[in-house]
């Protein structure tokens, strides 16, 4: 049975999010948390997997105990199992630090065949995750998979599609392997109302640090991180652009030309 | 007929040379709306009013001379209401668009009327309140939407524009500024199209957001089961904020337009006819699931393939969205058509059926989108043909679905307003009733004359 692994986090919903101009400090205030838009397409591909070629789907993430709610979304979609790795010590982390915690945290889960990771967070889209946790767990990688289209426990293979700026490619990795998923195949998963119910009674596995056998103190949490953040600030946004109704494309045409030529 | 040097002349002192168009300088876009296959009709005159002030003086002068006055918001209508009918000035009230306060304690909000209902309902949200009608076109005026007493799916629970017009400053057919509160029968300006009187300001009021909401989907593998459904679940005492019908084909054909449908389109390999979606709302996350669970327990009486959740804000979103995506999508064909109309909910059912057979004789295959609980039905149809060869066909069907809506004891005018489009299709009771109304507010008949139930 092929042990799935997806990687996800709870982020704030950026489209409600604010920052302070004065100071550059994000209001967080009255923001909802929410499951990672692309990790939602990362389980959703998992899921896919799971119904076509059998297996477990574990979840996890490292976070506050609030995080748990991303959990049991990932629950309620389907998942069948979810990690909540928790531990002030964590807080601060960056990717470095985040990679080798969920790596930590997932060795002692027993090893997975396949890990799913979205491309990349909405809030810090560093799209490193996926790299670094390929590299930790010593897994063939996939960066940008458009569609798996078949795994192959016995001969320990995978095969998925991949995008790139000139069309589209086919891989053929060795197991285990890592898949940084696009949305387009893999919409997320609506939940229904059994899987939410079960999902409410579910019984998360926490893992703090004391948990994960031989974790290094140094490479956790802000100590462990060496990606510092000096400033924030809210980008200087270019000037909105003009509509040019004029009533006719004729017309349109003409304004356009007269605002190129600067009149 | 036509207007005069001398008018125009004065129309220029009045509201100013940069806010009076006329003849080719006035723009292309003023001489339609949304309505499918209405010949531009372009007005002798534009001006493009910016204060209620100037909005008396342009009426004044207008009523002396016996110039007819179109109002005219952002253009979205559906109908033809805010085109000049044959000739006269039309009144653009697009650039009063200002927001003028929330007032949080009395929950209320002061706008003028280019205000853009987008802008509202994000104004309302940003002071933790909430602007609660949602006709699907967001870019719409608030006085466009106060004019044709605009609705939409969250009106079962919520009610239309009318319900949150507390008062407003409105310029009758003289000249003559009044407020809505201080005679009752002011307020039958609220939804007049424009021909009782300019609306140039409104004081909207605002409800508290629910603490909790969730959005459900539940699919069928038929679509007469899902219009029976909800007439069960409201009988069971269900209260959902909308209560809507998607068909199956609306939402794969706006699904190929955006890139994803979003709802369901099969399920467990069983084709979905259609899909019922009902918004819940409770004071917190327990009253939601309370009517949830609720809900899975007539599951099976309902007849629903399944009972999808989405109680996230992304998820909610993207229903949201994909929602909003159906009438976009229809009007980026090449050819499209859209009847709207109001029916009894219990007629609901026998109008589709006849929407689909008429349909049938013309080679066109109607997609609905329908408010199960308030009987709005979205007919829409799309085609690869020109529109000149798409229009015949479809014209003769919106008709035959307006008149089949009439036969059934619905309203024609639907969530739209009736404009130049639907007159033909009331009641003589409603004639009579709005003449009435005429003779008492507009007398010399200059206010949008043509419209409405003229």
């Amino acid at each position: 049975m092929l042990r799935i692994l997806v990687c996800v986090k709870q982020v704030p919903d950026v489209d409600q999010l604010r920052m302070d101009p004065e100071t550059g400090s994000l209001i967080r205030d009255g923001v909802p948390s929410i499951l990672n838009p692309q990790d939602a397409n990362a389980l959703s591909a998992a899921l896919s997997v799971k119904v076509s070629f059998g297996g477990e789907v574990t979840a996890i993430t490292m976070g506050p105990p609030m995080a748990e709610s991303a959990l049991r979304e990932c629950l309620a979609a389907g998942a069948d199992r979810a990690v909540l790795v928790t531990d002030r010590a964590f807080g601060g982390a960056d990717t470095l630090a985040t990679s080798y915690v969920i790596a930590s945290a997932a060795g002692t889960l027993g090893g997975f065949d396949l890990i799913f990771c979205g491309k990349e967070t909405i809030d810090g889209a560093t799209g490193q995750m996926g790299a670094q946790l390929a590299e930790r767990f010593d897994a063939s990688q996939i960066t940008g998979a458009l569609l798996v289209l078949g795994v192959d426990e016995a001969a320990r293979a995978i095969r998925a599609e991949r995008e790139l700026e000139r069309g589209v490619e086919t891989l053929e990795a060795s197991l285990p392997c890592l898949l940084t998923m696009e949305k387009t195949n893999y919409p997320a998963r609506i939940p229904n109302l059994k899987g939410k119910l079960r999902a409410k009674k579910a019984e998360i596995t926490v893992l703090t640090a004391s948990d994960i056998p031989g974790l290094d103190r140094d490479r956790i949490g802000d100590p462990g991180s060496p990606t510092k953040v000096p400033r924030m600030f809210p980008p200087v946004l270019p000037e909105p652009g003009v509509m040019i109704d004029e009533g006719g494309a004729e017309a349109n045409a003409a304004r356009l030309c007269e605002l190129i030529r600067g009149v | 007929m036509g207007i005069d040097s001398e008018f125009l002349n004065i129309l220029t002192d009045k509201a100013g040379e940069n806010r009076v168009y006329t003849g080719g300088d006035i723009n292309p876009s003023y001489g339609k709306d949304e309505a499918a296959f209405a010949e531009p009709s372009m007005p002798d005159a534009v001006v493009e009013a910016n204060s209620a002030g100037m909005v008396s003086d342009v009426l004044k002068l207008c009523r002396s001379y016996r110039v007819p006055v179109t109002v005219r918001g952002a253009g979205t209508g559906k109908a033809g209401g805010c085109v000049a009918a044959e000739w006269g000035v039309l009144l653009s009230l697009r650039d009063m668009n200002a927001i003028l306060g929330v007032d949080e304690a009395a929950r209320t909000m002061r706008v003028q009327p280019g205000a853009l209902l987008q802008d509202v309902k994000a104004e309302a949200e940003r002071h933790g309140l909430r602007y609660p009608p949602d006709p699907g076109e967001k870019t719409a005026t608030i006085g466009g939407n106060a004019s044709t007493n605009a609705s939409g799916p969250c009106a079962l629970k919520y009610g239309a524009t009318r319900d949150y017009v507390l008062d407003a400053e409105i310029v009758l057919a003289g000249g003559n500024t009044v407020r809505l509160s201080e005679r009752p029968e002011y307020a039958e300006v609220i939804g007049s199209e424009g021909t009782l009187g300019v609306i140039t300001e409104l004081t909207l009021r605002l409800t508290d957001k629910p603490g909790c909401e969730a959005i459900l989907l539940l699919p069928f593998a038929g679509a007469e089961e899902c219009v029976s459904a909800a007439a069960a679940i409201l009988a069971a005492g269900f209260e959902p904020a909308a209560l809507e019908f998607l068909d199956t084909a609306l939402v794969e054909y706006s699904g190929s337009v955006t890139g994803s449908a979003v709802f369901p389109v099969s399920l467990d390999g069983e084709r979905v006819a259609a899909t019922l979606m009902l918004t819940l709302e409770g004071a917190d996350e327990d009253a939601v699931m309370e009517q949830m669970e609720a809900l899975a327990e007539r599951a099976e009486e309902l007849g629903c393939l399944d009972i999808l959740v989405g109680d996230t804000p992304n998820m909610m979103r993207d229903f949201r969205a994909a929602y909003d995506a159906f009438h976009t999508s229809v009007e980026s064909a090449a050819s499209s058509c859209e009847a709207n109309v109001s029916l009894p909910p219990e007629e609901v059912w026998t109008y589709m059926e006849f929407a689909r057979a008429e349909g049938a004789k013309r080679g066109i295959e109607p997609m609905f989108c329908t408010h199960l609980g308030s009987g709005g039905v979205h007919t829409f149809a799309v085609s690869d043909k020109p529109l000149a060869e798409f229009a015949p066909a479809a014209g003769e069907y919106m008709s035959a679905l307006y008149e089949k809506c009439a036969s059934l004891g619905g309203d024609p005018a639907g969530e739209y307003g009736v404009g130049r489009v639907k007159g033909a299709y009331l009641s003589a009771e409603r004639r009579a009733a709005h003449a009435a109304l005429k003779a008492e507010f507009d007398p010399e008949g200059i206010l949008n004359p043509g419209k409405a139930a003229e």
